[in-house]
């Protein structure tokens, strides 16, 4: 129980030693990215409370800048992906009649389906990324799918089959909200 | 890590039996082959859990109007600021591929629906219907799916069907023609009352009450008059000429659809457009003759109708994945 505590401990202290030496610079390099100060002063908090959860042996971080962007890129890749769903769906609900608008509660519901979606599905090509939403989405059959692809039936079936890996596959990478950087592991 | 990890081998074959079964290909030795393997192994069934579970995820977005045009423009934006900034970052590298799906989308007829959604006035998902008074105390009511566009003017009324089916009352207005325009031809009001189906690549005129002029490609340039008790079709396929009119032109606005010695197939077509996800009927059972009146926005009644009426079973293999099976 000792031990862990002192771990605890450890972690601790380094991680307001290394907040300190780099949160300045980490905001900057945020908002390099973002151009919107407030974001990147909200990412960089996120940035150091990732590290926190997950309760890194920060003490071993050789090239502490190299480490911390690569967190930060995560989280900004998530910024950014959420902010063009979101964007995307108030332009569509914009274009249409206020009484056919879900609840707030339903559209926020589908906000994070979306989100979730697109974060398993993002390392697709493009081909069977369509594919899987023409599927599963629009409801479409094989072989309409293959004809709207121009492809063949057997390469629809590969690429839904691939889809379907990535969201089986994700389901084993959790924590939630997460993903992608090498260090990490 | 998940609660309990199952192993990637193994999930990439539960990816491609479900890819298989959903593909409709599937022969019945492969659907045995498919439960054998679910049966030999408990990491087979978890796994195969897993790919139900996918199913879940995107209930939140078809269950709603709108639901599936918004989720794929949402999609297709992510996608495409991704790859945006991503182009930002290595200007040159990737500076050719960049709007791909953006710009394939709009292309593809999937995408122009997509696209045609966002621009209706009018919409229904599958299984819905409205009815509507427009500003000139016209009476639509839409069928399911269906995408509505109105645009009048000082000189014109003018709908745009862009998908799906309505049925019109047109008011009056000596000033104003009223048209309905479909992806197959333009149908203008002789004061009136007609049904119009665009689907498939194909437009049904059907005419209740007083007289529609029809214009199609390929018909007479001055178009075709079509009185009540009368429908016509045109499209990719040709133009027929004015037939007599089929209670199938108008029953859904009654909320039931009739048939009279009609291919199962062709039922279960019909009931498929009021339908989310996949309803289909295997090659055997496809022939099979059915007659009877069946409710359209309760397909499960309806489909449950027909297992007892005929030797077909229902087959669920995933919540949104229906087939009529032979018994």
């Amino acid at each position: 129980m000792l031990a862990v505590s002192d771990r605890e401990h450890a972690v601790g202290a380094s991680l307001s030693a290394l907040y300190t030496a780099h949160c300045g610079w980490l905001q900057k390099w945020l908002n390099r990215r973002l151009q919107d100060n407030h974001q990147a002063a909200d990412l960089t908090q996120d940035t150091f409370l990732t590290l926190l959860v997950r309760r890194h042996a920060i003490a071993d971080v050789r090239e502490p800048r190299a480490f911390l962007t690569t967190i930060a890129r995560g989280l900004l890749v998530d910024f950014w992906r959420r902010r063009d769903i979101e964007l995307a769906w108030a332009d569509t609900l914009a274009s249409r009649p206020e009484v056919t608008h879900p609840s707030p509660e339903v559209q926020l519901q589908a906000l994070q389906a979306l989100v979730e979606i697109d974060r398993k599905l993002h390392r697709l090509g493009v081909r069977a990324r369509a594919a899987f939403l023409m599927h599963r989405i629009h409801g479409m059959t094989h072989p309409a799918i293959a004809a709207e692809l121009r492809v063949s039936e057997r390469t629809v079936r590969n690429d839904i089959a691939q889809a379907m890996l990535c969201f089986l596959l994700d389901a084993d990478l959790q924590p939630v909200g997460f993903h992608g950087d090498e260090a990490g592991r | 890590m998940g609660a309990a990890a199952v192993d990637p081998r193994i999930l990439e074959a539960a990816a491609h039996w479900y890819a298989l079964l959903s593909s409709g290909a599937a022969s019945e030795q492969e659907r045995a082959r498919w439960q054998a393997w679910m049966d030999a192994d408990n990491a087979h069934r978890r796994a195969w859990q897993r790919v139900e579970d996918v199913g879940a995820q995107f209930d939140a977005l078809i269950a709603q109007p709108m639901g599936r045009e918004a989720s794929v423009a949402s999609l297709n934006a992510a996608a495409q600021g991704r790859r945006e900034r991503r182009r930002l970052l290595t200007v040159a590298l990737i500076a050719g591929a960049t709007g791909l799906l953006g710009l394939g989308v709009a292309q593809s007829p999937a995408g122009r629906r997509t696209w045609a959604a966002w621009q209706a006035d009018l919409v229904t998902p599958v299984g819905g219907s409205k009815e509507s008074r427009l500003a000139d105390g016209t009476q639509i009511r839409l069928n399911t799916d269906t995408a509505v566009k109105v645009d009048y003017t000082r000189d014109q009324r003018r709908l745009v069907l862009l998908r799906g089916e309505i049925m019109i009352a047109t008011a009056a207005d000596p000033d104003r023609t009223f048209v309905v325009d479909t992806p197959e031809g333009r149908l203008q009001a002789l004061g009136t009352r007609f049904n119009v189906r665009s689907l498939d690549g194909e437009t049904t005129l059907a005419v209740l009450e007083g007289a529609v002029q029809a214009h199609f490609a390929g018909a007479p340039p001055a178009g075709v008059r079509v009185d009540a008790g009368m429908r016509m079709r045109g499209g990719s396929q040709g133009i027929d000429a004015p037939a007599t009119l089929r209670a199938d032109d108008h029953n859904w606005t009654r909320g039931i659809v009739q048939f009279e010695e009609a291919p199962l197939a062709q039922v279960v077509a019909e009931l498929a457009r009021y339908r989310r996800g996949h309803l289909g009927c295997a090659s055997d059972v496809a022939d099979l003759r059915v007659t009877g009146t069946f409710p359209l926005h309760d397909s499960d009644r309806a489909l449950r109708l027909l297992s007892e009426a005929l030797p077909v079973r229902i087959s669920q293999p995933l919540p949104w994945w229906t087939t009529l099976q032979p018994r």
